[in-house]
């Protein structure tokens, strides 16, 4: 009788220190790893302009950002003296398909007062909208973000790179695809001033 | 102990053919993808949905065309790959949506978007049964990707359980035409 109640004591006591213990362990392990991350300040490397990069999907250059009247490459100047921020830059499409997911290599970081969201991709060769990237042929591309009426110009553009990784057989369809974006580097230009008017 | 070993061995074995399986059993994507469809240059080709009938491929440096009333002159990096088809909906009406230039490495052009409003570009509108249209499919691909290129034409881009006609094309990348003016072109 005490001996089989001293068995069954010794086996609850077994298994909740052993569920006690890995439960114990996980958790240390989860708050160490966002420790960790919360301590890791990630600290990218500056592009500097005509540098290239490659950002896995993508090889870029990025040349000169500056103010400017235009809404478009070819146009003449957008009516109401409205403003524009405009980035020079080469984009290579290292993928092995045609590529329209350009407007996620370059976002603003942190964003400018007045600037406005989704930039307009122009190619420089044909004076019209990007449409889509070949694989191989690299492109001068020109964005063009509005400035909103009244808003200060900003001296200075900062710009993170995103980069993406390429996966044999993603881990749904096993598929191949270009995953796990995140910024890579990040490039500080100043704006040129538009300019002076004839 | 010989029962211990032999269940280790079950699990060792069950955990190998898994790994395997998981490795070398083709995916999702693969029993769903594109059916196939291999023909002859200058064949006509049935599908599901369609029928397709290459009939000449042309390269080109620059293209001159007219659109909205406006002369338009594009040039690239690489070269123009033009391919004259003949494209027919069979039974019903059907949107081609898709043509790609599979390069030999592997690489796939997409029909180049830069031409809108030229004059017979395929892909653009409705086939109907009864009523075949000639035109021509514009890729824009790096010089080396020219020999030994594939013409692939489906209905949508990624086609599931569905044809996927696929032309080797004879074609060299050597002496493109300077420029080629698409609205003289010689279709028929």
């Amino acid at each position: 009788m005490i001996v089989s109640w001293l068995a069954n004591l010794r086996q609850a006591v077994s298994s909740k220190l052993t569920i006690g213990i890995g439960g114990l362990l996980a958790l240390a392990i989860t708050s160490g790893q966002s420790l960790l991350e919360a301590l890791e300040q990630p600290v990218l490397p500056a592009l500097a302009a005509g540098t290239p990069l490659d950002a896995g999907r993508w090889r870029i250059v990025l040349h000169e950002a500056r103010l400017t009247t235009h809404s478009r490459p070819d146009g003449s100047p957008a009516p109401g003296g409205a403003q524009f921020l405009a980035l020079d830059l080469d984009i290579a499409n290292r993928s092995s398909e045609t590529d329209n997911t350009f407007a996620r290599i370059v976002a603003v970081e942190p964003p400018i007062e007045g600037l406005q969201p989704n930039p307009t991709f122009w190619l420089l060769r044909d004076k019209a909208m990007l449409s889509a990237l070949q694989p191989g042929l690299p492109e001068r591309v020109q964005v063009i973000w509005r400035l909103a009426p009244g808003a200060k110009a900003p001296e200075r553009l900062r710009l993170v790179v995103n980069g993406e990784t390429f996966k044999p057989r993603d881990n749904l369809f096993a598929a191949p695809g270009w995953f796990n974006r995140k910024p890579i580097a990040v490039a500080t230009l100043p704006v040129v001033p538009a300019e002076p008017k004839p | 102990m010989s029962g211990a070993f032999a269940k280790l061995g079950a699990l060792v074995l069950a955990a190998m053919l898994l790994a395997g399986m998981q490795r070398y059993t083709p995916g999702y994507a693969e029993i769903t993808g594109p059916i196939p469809l291999r023909g002859e240059f200058g064949e006509t080709l049935a599908g599901r949905g369609f029928t397709v009938r290459a009939d000449k491929v042309l390269l080109a440096r620059k293209l001159r065309f007219k659109a909205y009333g406006r002369e338009v002159e594009r040039d690239t990096g690489g070269v123009f790959a033009l391919v004259i088809a003949r494209l027919e909906a069979q039974p019903a009406s059907i949107t081609i949506g898709s043509a790609t230039w599979r390069s030999a490495q592997g690489a796939r052009f997409v029909a180049s978007a830069r031409f809108q409003g030229a004059p017979r570009l395929l892909g653009a509108d409705r086939l109907e049964p009864g009523l075949p249209q000639r035109g021509v499919f514009i890729f824009e691909v790096p010089r080396e990707a020219v020999d030994g290129a594939t013409l692939l034409v489906a209905a949508s881009r990624w086609p599931r359980l569905d044809t996927q006609v696929e032309i080797a094309l004879p074609v060299k990348p050597d002496a493109p035409a300077l420029v080629i003016d698409l609205s003289e072109l010689a279709y028929e």
